[in-house]
């Protein structure tokens, strides 16, 4: 079958992985055309070239991501013959961005300190820094606010607000996940 | 993150006329593209109204059959 992927037990067939991706496509679609049933016709003539293009398809990457590489593709052709690409809404960092949310949306479910991982890289270098002067090297606020520059009040005070967003954040991703 | 709620409401707003095949005029396009350049919270809140959306088309579409 050509659009069955090769190898042993990872042996997806096109249909198994398009299936629960497509809403997600079509969401996607949506997002960025607004009209349901010129969706609906994005969606199938992406579904057709995934199924061509099938052998090309790495499993190391999201099966979703791959796909909605290919919508945008397809969305950008849509929007330029009927006249409307001058009228796209996202830039092509925001379509980057909008991708990459849909994937984690979609992302397999994992345990708090893998989502604790993930939550630290998406801090701002600046948090970043501050969260690896504290639990990487293990220096106190005073050695922090030396470091830095900052006064201790603000090193505590930027401190509190990591851990806070670093709890929403690990908390947001359990409970997606918790979503059958 | 806590976002004021008429931040969040505004993207609402805006996303529902996207979703809604709504042509977006120039300033709002604009805002609501800026406002996904902000934070990808809000990203993420975007996208969650889009995958509802879907699901309520889709519902809609099969009740229609």
């Amino acid at each position: 079958m050509l659009d069955e992927m090769s190898d042993g037990p990872n042996a997806y067939t096109f249909e198994e992985l398009w299936e629960p991706a497509a809403p997600r496509v079509r969401a996607y679609v949506l997002m960025s055309i607004g009209s349901y049933h010129d969706a609906e016709d994005i969606v199938q003539e992406t579904a057709l070239a995934m199924s061509k293009s099938m052998h090309n398809y790495d499993r190391e990457r999201p099966f979703l991501g791959w796909a909605l590489g290919f919508a945008r593709i397809r969305i950008l052709k849509h929007l330029k013959s009927s006249g409307r690409d001058r009228r796209m809404v996202f830039t092509t960092e925001n379509l980057d961005d909008i991708e990459a949310a849909f994937v984690e949306i979609d992302a397999p479910s994992e345990g708090p300190v893998e989502q604790l991982s993930y939550c630290v890289d998406k801090l701002s270098k600046r948090s970043r820094r501050l969260f690896d002067l504290r639990y990487t090297s293990g220096l106190s606020a005073p050695e922090i606010a030396a470091e830095t520059g900052m006064t201790i009040d603000s090193v505590y005070a930027r401190l509190s607000q990591i851990r806070s967003a670093l709890r929403k954040c690990i908390g947001r991703r359990m409970k997606t996940e918790d979503i059958p | 993150m806590n976002y004021q709620t008429s931040v969040v409401d505004e993207l609402s707003e805006l996303m529902s006329a996207q979703l809604s095949g709504k042509e977006l005029a120039e300033p709002d396009a604009r805002r609501l593209s800026d406002l996904l350049s902000e934070d990808p919270e809000l990203v993420r809140l975007a996208v969650e109204m889009a995958v509802a959306h879907e699901a309520c088309q889709r519902a809609l579409a099969k009740l229609a059959i």
